[in-house]
């Protein structure tokens, strides 16, 4: 047979890349329409909304108000909100801490098939409706723990019910990863079981703990759902009970946007300084393909 | 590997059985009760399956001769269309990503992480301020907008990864073959990059089908609902027919995660 062999022709494949990117861009550009008006465009107009007095069909005319802002540390219901958020919101992280990492430890010491198993069945409720897992949580409180309702303990507890893979997921990943061969020669140098666990499982395992409290922290201190279903009565004021309150029976738009934007910083400031106490990042060889 | 993995001893076994119990009891108990005579969400008083014959006629969730005015049907029609949506929309721009420069690619992630990143009552309120800006009235338009708004990110973050590992070659082999960008793209990029857009697109469809923050501030006030919407508006008066509707969505999700867990638990021996 006759093999031709084709020159290759670069002016001729520049071309037909620079087609293909642009097609490639024509292709992309509904997804950045989207992100645009649905993502970018609404941060903008919520700090502008902020701004604004109540009580105004639209954003336009754009008048200027700080009336919102400076209302806040005045409101008692505000202040109230949002530090018994925080509280709430930390004693959630400090339980499914406690229960998250134990839990996670104990997993990657099992047989990888039952690893698959058990991290299947912590992870299964995630796929279910939250508002159902909520409902079936608060049925079982009233039956066998009545006390619980109405009270702080019980919102932490259904928070914790609700967010606890997310704290047992990193650090799992993470701990699964740690390098045995550390471990052993921890042992080998000397260390007990305690001392190897405090000066090489638990630092390496750092940055999932981190991403574990961060994932757990942030949307227990914004939930609506947990207090409504486990503290009725509304004598645990969340922030999002405010937020909710203020939209959707009061329909104080500018007014929500203000607290929205302080939450947002207050909520910046906490995942900040979380990243900056990972001073272990990147000491585990495997860690980037964990992430 | 070469650690041994050891048996748990008993103190463990008991915490995790303990864990178990916590996770599993409340579940169960929806479940059992589905199928409770008396009206009481505690009191048991005997087996039946009305719940279910009653769930079915209820007008509100289903009403079968004028769809738009039924809760479960739209919840799944707008899950339905925010997937196809989202998935075409991130599906394409995580192919067009992996072309762009540095500077948009790391623009378009940081934009893109937001939606992600941040609380969801946050994203609540920005859509609201947008929806009253334009003012588009609220409704399952509004509800349907949001949900592509939050699902298309997950779609890209799913997909990218996989774009990227791609080897170049392929494509720029089908381009010398002849193949116009569009048949690339169809013949060859997509075919590869299969499993993480169905991946993509199962996370879409479950964020849609489950979000209630979101939905509930943008579309709340007309009187559209989704069943999240719906749950939350009836939680002070519980029906018992929510607990058979939450044991068929309970049933169908169980389904599906045994099912997934059967095929990678093959993988799984088979790595071992």
């Amino acid at each position: 047979m006759n093999k031709t062999i084709l020159p290759i022709d670069n002016e001729q494949h520049k071309k037909q890349r620079k087609s293909v990117r642009q097609f490639e861009v024509y292709l992309s550009i509904p997804y950045y329409i989207v992100m645009i008006v649905l993502v970018v465009i609404p941060i903008f107009l919520m700090v502008i909304s902020s701004f604004q007095e109540d009580r105004q069909s639209s954003v336009f005319p754009i008048g200027f108000t700080l009336t919102h802002y400076l209302d806040f540390f005045q409101a008692a219901s505000f202040v109230r909100a949002m530090t018994s958020s925080l509280w709430i919101a930390f004693a959630t992280t400090i339980v499914s801490l406690i229960i998250g990492y134990p839990l996670a430890y104990l997993l990657t010491k099992l047989k990888l098939k039952t690893q698959m198993t058990l991290l299947l069945l912590i992870n299964a409720p995630m796929w279910i409706n939250m508002l159902l897992r909520v409902r079936a949580l608060e049925q079982i409180m009233r039956m066998f723990f009545p006390f619980l309702i109405d009270t702080a303990p019980g919102v932490v507890i259904g928070l914790v019910y609700v967010y606890l893979p997310f704290m047992v997921l990193p650090i799992y990943a993470v701990i699964s990863k740690i390098d045995p061969n550390l471990i052993e020669s921890s042992a080998d140098l000397g260390a007990s079981k305690m001392k190897t666990m405090m000066r090489v499982i638990i630092p390496l395992s750092l940055s999932g703990v981190l991403s574990g409290v961060l994932m757990v922290f942030l949307p227990a201190a914004t939930t609506i759902i947990v207090p409504q279903y486990l503290a009725p009565s509304q004598n645990i004021y969340m922030i999002g009970t405010l937020i909710e309150k203020s939209i959707i029976y009061n329909g104080r738009i500018s007014y929500s946007s203000a607290i929205a934007i302080v939450l947002s910083i207050v909520i910046l400031g906490i995942v900040y300084y979380i990243k900056k106490l990972d001073k272990y990042k990147g000491v585990n060889a495997n860690e980037k393909e964990a992430y | 590997m070469l650690m041994k993995k050891k048996r748990i001893n008993p103190y463990q076994l008991i915490f995790l059985l303990l864990v178990m119990l916590f996770i599993y009891a409340p579940i169960i108990s929806i479940a059992v009760f589905s199928f409770n005579e008396a009206n009481s969400l505690t009191v048991w008083q005997g087996f039946t399956l009305n719940r279910y014959v009653e769930l079915f006629k209820d007008r509100e969730l289903f009403n079968y001769t004028n769809p738009r005015e039924s809760v479960v049907f739209m919840t799944l029609f707008i899950a339905v269309v925010s997937t196809i949506i989202s998935t075409i929309l991130g599906t394409f721009a995580a192919i067009a990503l992996t072309q762009t420069r540095k500077v948009i690619r790391d623009m378009t992630m940081t934009v893109n992480n937001i939606p992600i990143v941040s609380p969801e009552i946050i994203t609540a309120v920005s859509l609201l301020v947008l929806f009253g800006a334009l003012q588009i009235a609220p409704s399952y338009n509004t509800m349907l907008l949001a949900h592509i708004a939050f699902s298309t990110p997950y779609v890209l973050i799913t997909v990218y990864p996989k774009v990227k590992s791609l080897d170049p070659n392929i494509a720029d082999a089908a381009y010398d073959l002849g193949a116009s960008p569009m048949k690339a793209l169809f013949k060859v990029i997509l075919p590869q990059i299969k499993v993480a857009i169905i991946a993509g697109a199962a996370i879409a469809f479950t964020m849609s089908f489950d979000d209630f923050i979101i939905s509930y501030f943008v579309a709340g006030s007309s009187g559209d609902k989704n069943i999240s919407i719906y749950l939350y508006t009836n939680r002070l008066s519980p029906k018992p027919i929510i607990n058979a509707l939450s044991t068929i969505i309970l049933l169908i999700i169980g389904g599906k995660i045994t099912y997934d867990y059967f095929k990678t638990g093959k993988k799984v021996e088979e790595l071992e």
